[in-house]
């Protein structure tokens, strides 16, 4: 018969032991995600954070000569469902000649997305076209599928490799014709799922474009990319957003996104 | 008088030039409480026919200031007024644009009193169910797009039962068209071509007396079901261009519209009744008969920022039978048709970095195989600084249709806009 001594040693040995496993449970879970969990959490932490948001983007867009453009917009998002519908109100106030359109978007994953366009000065509600989501976000380097994301059905997702802080993940796009590039690989941060580099890559294996997320910061407890860099390799043009004024959560109601807010932009969430 | 404008443009361009110096970036722009612009325009005829004794057609210089502010938590207000130093005229303008108050009081109902523009309907440049004045001088001169849609001092109600929306216009003093009256623009008339004399208008209308019947009563029920955009609209009022008799009859539309995404693009159609009220029959030759207008249209982005739009209209008249009988004898090669067709395309390119912007918007009628084209290139030099440059170009076979009319105005108009 074992002496109650030994039992409780052997005891508190187990709790150590499951104690020191539970520490590391976090990551060694997180080694076991699927692609599938990885790039699901990535689109969220990109794209879908917290359950609506407003965010101040002050875009600066450097062309090869260094010459400067600018251009500042208040964003507000509010997800219909984590990773599928979403809608987008866009109000720009700068540059001058853009100042009080409004650009939103009901995002619909899988199909065309519902866009307009609203003209102050001739109080027109102009609907947009949908088709080419790799055509520049306002003429920065960064696309419409940047700003609003690339759906997921879209690409073969590998993870090719990881480190300690990283995976690092593969896309190929399923339509080849509809694309520039030829695949593009993410660097997806462990801890927070952030993807903190995008490598673009053409036919021959050479980067060409590089999308990095230059400053993290948590807001409100949810990881947040406050600053974000893309760049044009081949020229060195680049445009550097900044994110500013971020909130989550804010209870946006949904019918800000309507025509009615179109023509009457809701001041109290743009200041 | 000559110097004098010459001497106005070159100040005016040493002032935007001065700006452009000065501020090199826009940050200090949002701080501003005014906003708007600063624009040098110059436009004239590129082929005068005899009969004109001045090239030029567009010559001035706006100023346009525009103020907003909150009126406590449930209303704002908005003023915006041009200034305009006319170089043909050699008149300095005040134009007041917008002057509005905005209240909501409740969720579901607002109210928009005041000098404002308003527009409606699914239509590219083709109007159907919009019955908002127009100013077809400053469309057809090479002025900005903004200024097609004229202001109107009006009401505007707005209510907002689940998820749609109705809004109900109230204009009470009649305002119609900016019509081509002869100021500036040649145009058809039976007695003779119109000579432009910019002191004597050829064209002056009677507008209806004010009284409270006769304003205007808009209005639309819009809704959006599932990406489809589905409207309703009723107009009561004046048709907007004045008759023969140089007066405005009576007009009542109703109409519908549909807007989506179909086939990778955007799908519109529009369908209206312009119901003349004054001329049921359709046999008083004064009056314009009652119509029938539809419009379908289609728009595309082909990728590399160029997109494609396409559209189709048909205005048919009712009574055409008793139209024939009672036009007068003498003018019968300028009747009309009882359908009137215009197709338009409109092709948009953007370029260094979206900073150069080509586009070209194309009436043709098939009917009555006339036309007018609007090609124009803009650029962004600066984030303030905007230098456009465009054509006016009428052509018809004939003299009296609605754009082989204008043709001797085809005009080509260069414009410098600095925006604060």
């Amino acid at each position: 018969m074992m002496s109650k001594k030994i039992i409780v040693w052997m005891l508190i040995g187990v709790l150590a032991c499951s104690f020191g496993l539970g520490l590391r449970t976090k990551r060694v879970m997180a080694k076991q995600l699927s692609v599938d969990e990885i790039i699901q959490r990535a689109y969220t932490a990109a794209y879908y954070q917290g359950k609506d948001g407003r965010s101040v983007v002050d875009m600066t867009i450097v062309d090869q000569q260094g010459r400067r453009r600018h251009r500042r917009l208040t964003m507000l998002r509010k997800d219909v469902k984590n990773n599928g519908k979403q809608k987008i109100y866009a109000y720009f106030h700068e540059p001058a000649d853009v100042r009080e359109m409004v650009y939103m978007v009901y995002k619909n994953p899988g199909s065309q997305d519902d866009r307009w366009l609203y003209l102050p000065a001739l109080d027109l509600v102009r609907r947009i076209a949908a088709s080419d989501k790799r055509s520049s976000f306002v003429g920065s380097h960064f696309t419409y599928e940047d700003i609003s994301g690339r759906g997921l059905q879209e690409d073969k997702h590998i993870l090719i490799g990881e480190d300690k802080d990283y995976y690092i993940l593969k896309h190929i796009p399923k339509d080849k014709a509809n694309v520039k590039f030829a695949y593009y690989k993410m660097w997806i941060d462990k801890d927070n799922f952030i993807p903190v580099k995008s490598e673009y890559y053409d036919q021959n294996d050479k980067v060409y474009r590089v999308i990095t997320a230059e400053k993290v910061e948590k807001i409100q407890g949810y990881p947040t990319i406050t600053v974000m860099k893309a760049k044009n390799l081949e020229t060195g043009a680049y445009t550097i957003n900044r994110f500013l004024r971020i909130k989550y959560d804010l209870e946006l109601p949904d019918r800000i996104f309507s025509e009615r807010y179109l023509r009457r932009p809701p001041r109290r969430w743009l200041r | 008088m000559m110097k004098k404008r010459f001497k106005t443009s070159l100040l005016l361009m040493a002032l935007v030039a001065i700006m452009l110096v000065l501020s090199p970036s826009t940050s200090k722009a949002k701080d501003l409480p005014f906003h708007g612009f600063v624009e040098q325009s110059l436009g004239g005829r590129y082929d005068t026919p005899n009969y004109i004794k001045d090239d030029l057609v567009l010559s001035e210089t706006r100023v346009q200031l525009e103020y907003w502010n909150a009126l406590g938590p449930a209303a704002e207000f908005q003023v915006k007024t041009d200034i305009v130093n006319d170089g043909i005229t050699d008149e300095a303008e005040i134009k007041l644009r917008e002057a509005y108050i905005w209240a909501y009081p409740s969720p579901n109902f607002e109210i928009k009193a005041g000098r404002q523009v308003l527009t409606w309907g699914t239509g590219d440049l083709i109007f159907i169910n919009d019955l908002f004045p127009k100013d077809y001088k400053s469309f057809f001169l090479g002025r900005d797009t903004e200024y097609l849609k004229a202001p109107s001092d009006s009401i505007k109600f707005s209510f907002f039962p689940k998820g749609s929306i109705v809004d109900v216009v109230w204009t009470p003093t009649f305002e119609p068209d900016r019509y081509l009256d002869g100021e500036r623009l040649t145009f058809f008339s039976p007695g003779g071509t119109i000579k432009p004399d910019v002191d004597n208008p050829t064209i002056i209308a009677n507008t209806p007396e004010k009284d409270w019947g006769n304003g205007e009563l808009a209005l639309r029920v819009k809704k959006n079901y599932k990406g489809h955009e589905l409207a309703f609209y009723g107009y009561r009022g004046f048709h907007k261009q004045p008759n023969s008799k140089l007066e405005f009859s009576r007009l009542n539309t109703y109409g519908g519209s549909w807007r989506s995404n179909i086939f990778g693009g955007i799908g519109n159609f529009e369908l209206g009744y312009h119901d003349s009220v004054d001329d049921e029959e359709g046999s008083n030759p004064n009056i314009p008969n009652s119509y029938i207008k539809g419009l379908i249209g289609y728009k595309r982005d082909l990728g590399n920022d160029l997109t494609i739009g396409l559209q189709y209209n048909l205005e048919h008249m009712q009574d055409y039978d008793e139209y024939k009988a009672t036009y007068p004898l003498s003018n019968k090669e300028y009747m009309a048709d009882e359908n009137r067709e215009v197709t338009t395309l409109r092709l948009t390119k953007l370029l260094n970095r979206q900073t150069v912007r080509l586009d070209l918007f194309t009436y043709y009628s098939p009917t009555d195989d006339d036309g007018y084209l609007r090609p124009k290139v803009s650029y962004d030099w600066t984030d303030n600084l905007n230098v456009a440059m465009g054509g006016n170009v009428f052509f018809g076979d004939k003299g009296n249709t609605f754009f082989g009319q204008l043709e001797d105005n085809s005009n080509l108009y260069f414009r410098m806009r600095y925006s604060y």
